[in-house]
């Protein structure tokens, strides 16, 4: 029960410092606003983040992991990749070792991110709503997850 | 307690306690922690993929499907796994399975983690495309059967940590006998050795090689311990023996030195005596001669002649002693003659009652002698033990042999020398004598008779001519167990030469 309890604070703690996860938060998809996407299934996107070449509408997505957020992370975890961190970390490995698959680029600024998108042609990545709407040059591809 | 620490399985169960208390619960940690850790990826790695597949089915279905249909499909995803909550929010309305355990919608709050909440419970919310409206779908599963593992893994682990603690100091304790059992043997085996048992070997059933070595080093240690031990026995023994024997050798010399000095004394006026006692008895001799036979002062005269001779006898007896008699014949004879034709008079002196037993040896050396004294000694001794023998019962034996004399007898006789010698031995089984009256029995006039039975100068003569033969004379006897008189004569002439 200890621990259990001392799980929940460490979240909280990291909601606090985060800023993020409260209910009402929403994580979207985006992407570089010169790209021609406009939606994305859930298997294609979950498919892509796993290292698959996917592409949509003619385009090949390229996506980008967002770090430096642990709620927007699990979010990530939870709604895209449906796994575990570990798990999802040990694939991506795999799939570099194994098959020399290109590690995806990783970013923990979403002003780097911003111009990062802007930069690839279809890349995509998650961020919370908010942050999105302040950026200039994203635009929001698809609703990931809704708090409740 | 103290004590019980202080031995070597008190020693290893501490140390071994020790190293246990200080591994066992970092031990326990990082294993828990690691079956924790696996155990809650497990269950989020497979409750985040059953909801993404029936994320994936709803966003299949077609945009006019039936209320009926999406229940189906939630009763599925609740049937599958550890299913407690299945809803769907479309449109502002929630739509449940009919199988959901929690039923209050209300109590819905996201975990990220496992045990996020304090609810056993993980729920999910995950947006669906698939449908007319947009729409949430909430799935929840229970925790429980994880902590209830995680419980039961922690119990197991307890019982292995805790076994193994047992079987190590099972073993610790085994261990620790096969060093101890050898060690306590060989303690026990040590004190029996400190307490004169030095005959025991010290040779433990033990296979370690350090015990071995270590029983092999005492082994040597006794083995030298009894060698010196019986050393020492042995030189003090001979020390004691040589002790015994110079002691003897001192009271011997003392003895004879004893003897020696009566005898000048005696003889001194033993001699003095025969001057006077020659002239009586020769003027005794004129005066009987020029007497008439019938005179009654020869009768007294006569009388006067008898005494005067036996204080003669007397005084020779002394003189011979003394060694002041007139030097006798000596000449190299065998001596079974002459003890012959002694024992010849003494069987015709004693009574027949006395039963008297010869064993003469007739190839016998022969030896530097006084035939008439050798006599005279066999004489004097048979017939102090013909005195000796009560109401004439028991025998007198005479016997004559050669003996070789080794140099530990002659080493505990002062006239004694290693080599050849003629034994006499003169034996009976009369009263025997005592260790006080053995000391006194040379000395001249001594006896044990009582007054006018004997003239106590037998054994003084005897000692006298044994001593002018440079032979030795011992006694051995015992009150109530008879005497034996054994006399060495030197075969090799050196009774002559000494003289």
């Amino acid at each position: 029960m200890i621990r259990r309890r001392g799980h929940w604070l460490v979240v909280c703690v990291a909601c606090l410092i985060t800023g993020a996860g409260t209910p009402g938060d929403t994580v979207v998809l985006v992407t570089g606003a010169a790209c021609p996407l406009t939606d994305i299934n859930a298997l294609d996107l979950r498919k892509a983040y796993l290292g698959v070449v996917v592409k949509v509408q003619g385009q090949q997505i390229r996506p980008v992991l967002m770090r430096g957020d642990e709620r927007l992370e699990q979010v990530f975890y939870q709604s895209v990749v449906a796994m575990s961190k570990k798990s999802y970390e040990r694939r991506r490995l795999s799939l570099t070792l194994k098959y020399g698959t290109p590690r995806l680029a990783e970013f923990d600024d979403v002003v780097a991110v911003s111009e990062a998108l802007r930069s690839m042609e279809c890349g995509v990545t998650y961020l919370w709503k908010r942050d999105a709407k302040v950026l200039a040059g994203v635009k929001t591809v698809r609703l990931l997850w809704q708090g409740t | 307690m103290a004590r019980h620490l202080n031995t070597i399985p008190g020693r290893l169960v501490l140390m071994l306690l020790l190293i246990h208390a200080l591994l066992m619960p970092p031990l326990f940690y990082v294993i828990s922690s690691t079956v924790e850790r696996t155990m809650k990826d497990s269950f989020i790695d497979n409750v985040r993929n059953f909801a993404q597949v029936f994320v994936d089915r709803f966003d299949r279905l077609e945009a006019d499907v039936t209320e009926q249909r999406i229940i189906e499909l939630l009763d599925s995803a609740m049937l599958s796994g550890q299913g407690s909550y299945a809803a769907i929010e479309v449109g502002g309305r929630t739509v449940g399975s009919s199988l959901m355990n929690v039923q209050d919608a209300g109590l819905f709050r996201e975990d990220f983690a496992f045990g996020e909440h304090d609810d056993d419970v993980y729920y999910l919310s995950l947006p669906v495309s698939g449908l007319a409206e947009p729409a949430v779908l909430k799935l929840g599963y229970d925790e429980s059967p994880i902590h209830e593992d995680l419980v039961a893994v922690r119990l197991t682990l307890i019982y292995v940590l805790s076994a193994y603690l047992l079987l190590t100091l099972v073993v610790a304790g085994f261990m620790s006998a096969t060093i101890v059992s050898p060690l306590r043997w060989l303690q026990t085996v040590s004190r029996a050795i400190s307490s004169g048992d030095v005959d025991r070997e010290l040779k433990p059933d033990s296979r370690l090689e350090e015990i071995s070595a270590l029983a092999d080093d005492l082994e040597r240690m006794r083995r030298n311990l009894v060698g010196i031990n019986a050393r020492l026995k042995e030189e003090i023994a001979e020390r004691a023996q040589a002790e015994a024997d110079r002691r003897q050798l001192e009271e011997q010399a003392h003895h004879h030195e004893r003897l020696r000095s009566l005898g000048t004394l005696a003889g001194g006026v033993a001699h003095e005596f025969n001057n006077v006692l020659q002239p009586m008895v020769l003027y005794l001799e004129l005066a009987l001669e020029d007497l008439p036979a019938d005179s009654p002062i020869a009768e007294n005269l006569l009388r006067v002649q008898e005494l005067a001779r036996r204080a003669k006898g007397l005084s020779q007896q002394i003189l011979t002693f003394s060694r002041h008699d007139s030097d006798p014949r000596f000449v190299t004879e065998n001596l079974a003659p002459i003890a012959e034709e002694a024992v010849t008079m003494i069987r015709a002196l004693l009574p027949a009652t006395v039963d008297l037993r010869i064993d003469i040896n007739p190839d016998c050396s022969p030896v530097k002698c006084a035939p008439e004294q050798i006599q005279q000694l066999l004489v004097n001794l048979c017939n102090n033990a013909h005195q000796a023998l009560s109401d004439d019962a028991g025998y007198i034996s005479v016997s004559l042999g050669e003996v070789q004399v080794s140099d530990q007898l002659a080493s505990r006789h002062s006239q004694l020398d290693a080599g050849q010698y003629v034994l006499l031995e003169v034996q009976d089984t009369g009263m025997g004598m005592d260790p006080a009256t053995q000391e006194r029995i040379f000395e001249p006039f001594f006896t044990t008779h009582e007054v006018g039975k004997g003239t106590g100068l037998g054994l003084s003569v005897v000692h006298g001519i044994v001593e002018r033969h440079d032979g030795e004379i011992t006694v051995e006897s015992k009150p109530g167990k008879g005497t034996r008189f054994n006399i060495f004569l030197p075969c090799d002439g050196r009774g002559e030469q000494s003289r």
